[in-house]
This record gives C-alpha cells, sequence and structure tokens, in this order.
C-alpha cells in the first residue's frame, strides 16, 4: 500500500517538474518505502509505453480560413436586405397594379368607341333588305343635294342610283372610316407610349431604391 | 526574424489576415493533433481545427494582453473537443478507435527496410490499444494526458488551459495514468 500525499510528486518527477528540494525529500522517501518505489516504476512504465506506442494521428489537413465578410451576414444587414426586398416587391405590385388598371381603362376606352349597332329585331328577306338600302340611299340624296339633281341622278327621282355614285358613296365612308380607324390606332399607340414612360420612370425608382439598400447591407462600408 | 504569436494576434487585431495565415501554418498541425487524440475521428478533429481558427478571426479582440496564444488556442480547441464530446453522447454514438479509418496505418509505416515485420506488427497492436484504452479513462483525466505526454504542455500551463489548479490537473495525471494501466492490462498489454 502506497503513503499518502506523494502521489502530486511522483507525477512531478515522472514529468521532470519537480522542484530540487522536493526531488531530494521524494528519493529520501522511496528508498524507504518499496510500495512507493513500486508504484512510481509501474508509472513510468506507463509513461514509456505512452511514448513508445502512441496512437498514431493522421496527416493534418489544410486549414482554409475565409475571410470576415463572406462568412457571416451581420443581422442588421440581414435586416436591411429584407426591407429591401419588402420594398421591392411593394413598388412591383404598385407597378402591376397601375398597369393592371391603365389597361382596363384603354380596353373600356376602346369598347366606348366601338359601340355596337343594335341588333335587327326582325329577320328580313334579301328583297325587303334591298328595297331598304335604296330608300335610305334615295333619302340621303335628297338631302344632299338643295337644287335637286346629284350628278346624274334627278332629286325626287325613285330611280335606282348608278352605279358611279354608289361607288362614290362607298369611297367616302370608306374614307372617314379608314380616318377613324387611323385616329384609334393613334389613341391605343398614344396610352402606349404612356405607358412605357411610366413603366420606366418605376423602374428606375427601383432600382435606385434596391442601390441603396445593397450600399446599405456593405460589410466594406460598415468597417470604419 | 519571426513574429511571435502574441505579435501575430495584434495584427490580426488590426485586420491583418496574413498574420492569421502565420499563425495557422504554425498551429494547425498541434492542434489537429490534439483534436483528433481527444476525439479519435479525422473529421470531427479537422473541423475542431477550422472552427478553432475561425473563432480566432472573428474573436481577436477578445484576446488579453498579457495572456499565451497557445493557451488561448487549446482552449478554444478543447471547448470545441468537449462540445463534440457532448453530441456524440445526446446521439448515442461510440467513439471505437478500432475502426478509425482515417488513421495512418502504423504497422505499414516501416521506417527501416530491415525492421522485423512481427516487430511491428506488435507496435502497431500496441498502439490500438493505447487508443482503446485512452477511450476508456474519464474525459477530463484523458485531457491532461493528451495535453501532458503527446503536446507536452507544463502543468502550469494545462491547468490555465483547463482553468484548475495545478494540483488538480496532477491528481488527474495520476490517477489517468492509473486508469490507463488497468484497462491496458485488461488489454493484456503491460508497461515497459
Amino acid at each position: 500500500m502506497t503513503c499518502d500525499g506523494w502521489k502530486e510528486l511522483w507525477v512531478e518527477n515522472l514529468y521532470e517538474e519537480i522542484p530540487p528540494a522536493d526531488e531530494t525529500r521524494l528519493a529520501a522517501h522511496l528508498l524507504e518505502c518499496p510500495a512507493c518505489r513500486e508504484e512510481v516504476d509501474s508509472l513510468a512504465g506507463i509513461r514509456a509505453l505512452l511514448r513508445d506506442a502512441a496512437p498514431t494521428v493522421p496527416a493534418t489537413p489544410r486549414v482554409v480560413v475565409l475571410g470576415r465578410s463572406a462568412h457571416r451576414i451581420p443581422g442588421w444587414a440581414l435586416a436591411a436586405g429584407l426591407a429591401g426586398f419588402g420594398l421591392l416587391a411593394g413598388l412591383a405590385l404598385s407597378w402591376a397594379w397601375q398597369a393592371r388598371s391603365t389597361a382596363t381603362q384603354l380596353a373600356q376606352s376602346l369598347a366606348a368607341r366601338e359601340q355596337p349597332k343594335p341588333a335587327p329585331t326582325a329577320v328580313a328577306s334579301a328583297d325587303e333588305i334591298d328595297r331598304r338600302v335604296q330608300e335610305g340611299i334615295e333619302r340621303y340624296l335628297a338631302a344632299r343635294a338643295p337644287t335637286g339633281t346629284v350628278g346624274s341622278v334627278p332629286v325626287g327621282d325613285s330611280a335606282a342610283l348608278t352605279r358611279d355614285d354608289l361607288n362614290a358613296l362607298f369611297e367616302r365612308h370608306d374614307r372617314k372610316l379608314h380616318r377613324e380607324r387611323a385616329s384609334d390606332l393613334r389613341y391605343v399607340l398614344d396610352e402606349i407610349e404612356g405607358m412605357e414612360a411610366r413603366t420606366s420612370a418605376r423602374l428606375g425608382e427601383t432600382q435606385q431604391a434596391i442601390r441603396y439598400v445593397a450600399l446599405a447591407s456593405d460589410p466594406r462600408l460598415s468597417e470604419q | 526574424m519571426s513574429w511571435t504569436d502574441e505579435q501575430l494576434i495584434h495584427a490580426v487585431q488590426g485586420g491583418d489576415l496574413d498574420s492569421l495565415g502565420v499563425l495557422v501554418t504554425r498551429w494547425e498541425q498541434p492542434l489537429f493533433r490534439f483534436a483528433f487524440r481527444l476525439l479519435r475521428t479525422h473529421e470531427d478533429a479537422r473541423d475542431v481545427c477550422q472552427e478553432t481558427f475561425l473563432r480566432v478571426l472573428h474573436n481577436s479582440e477578445r484576446f488579453r494582453d498579457g495572456a499565451r496564444v497557445s493557451t488561448w488556442l487549446y482552449q478554444i480547441a478543447l471547448n470545441l473537443c468537449r462540445d463534440q464530446v457532448r453530441k456524440r453522447r445526446r446521439w448515442g454514438l461510440l467513439v471505437d478507435t478500432s475502426r478509425d479509418t482515417r488513421t495512418a496505418p502504423a504497422g505499414l509505416a516501416f521506417a527501416d527496410s530491415n525492421a522485423d515485420p512481427s516487430q511491428e506488427l506488435a507496435i502497431d497492436e500496441q498502439r490500438r490499444a493505447v487508443g482503446r484504452a485512452l477511450s476508456e479513462i474519464p474525459p477530463e483525466q484523458r485531457e491532461v494526458l493528451v495535453l501532458k505526454e503527446f503536446e507536452g504542455l507544463k502543468f502550469r500551463e494545462i491547468s490555465e488551459i483547463l482553468g484548475c489548479p495545478e494540483s488538480t490537473v496532477k491528481s488527474r495525471m495520476y490517477y489517468g495514468l492509473a486508469g490507463l494501466k488497468v484497462a491496458l492490462a485488461r488489454q493484456g498489454v503491460h508497461g515497459a
């Protein structure tokens, strides 16, 4: 059985960290105590085994340490990024809503110009339709010719109009229709140009907002 | 003239990443060796090593003037190793050194072409036995053993790293050696 109170000195002695005075004291004790001597020898044997048969360690892998800005996103930068995303989303939704409203207005405007004529309440025969068209033309010609004649057609004469007259009439209507169609197209083009201008302005505003958010979250600006 | 570890840390505090690179080059091997001896797996030891230097990079301002960089590095690595051991316990993982395939094949590392193969195999078996025995002693004793026997630190340094008195360190050292002796005897291995 070993003596109490010497363990610390045994260990210090084993690893050559024992103060000289204690070393002398220990040496003197070991001369007189075989149990302690045996314990010290046993510890030395274990230590020798650890030295000779230490578990091997594999080759050290290369350690790569990344820079500060590539590793961690500060909380405030994350919050700014989220706020910027929310702003962008809000602007995009607002723009989409405006575009939808404009498109609806444009569609309504075009629809108002092209009021469909009331459908005929009765289905007439082909002869009846021809008779009505002829009467309409005669009334038209009578209203446009104060002296009584239009071209070669006498006023009041219910005889059929000449082909040339009818052609001239249709050409006049075509030109009017063409003018009105051109006017409609110009109206639509103006609306489209207006929408493009408004969209460009909003895109510019959004890009500026994104730039501000990106600058705010740039870690290089925070390292003052 | 090369810079001391403390000079390098002050440079890192000033934002000099090159100084951190020098520190990494100096300490990656000792820290990896230390972590591997405690954790016995290559991946865990590598992660501890990597994380230690990352913490040095991000917390360099916490290094106190007058302290030793080596102590600070070992403290960080030790805490990370303890966290890893706790994780293993939580998930029921066992540290089985016999299955550690990332350990260098000690039995094949012949220092001398004329070496006796049977002797090398015996030493290899002894190494495995020592590794298994180290895994069987309590963690606090294993930590002291590794720091003292394999890293060669003084008792005073170990007490600073562990944050306990030197007498406690020496006591753990004694009981660690005694426990190792018993564990090795169970495997049929006896001290020299």
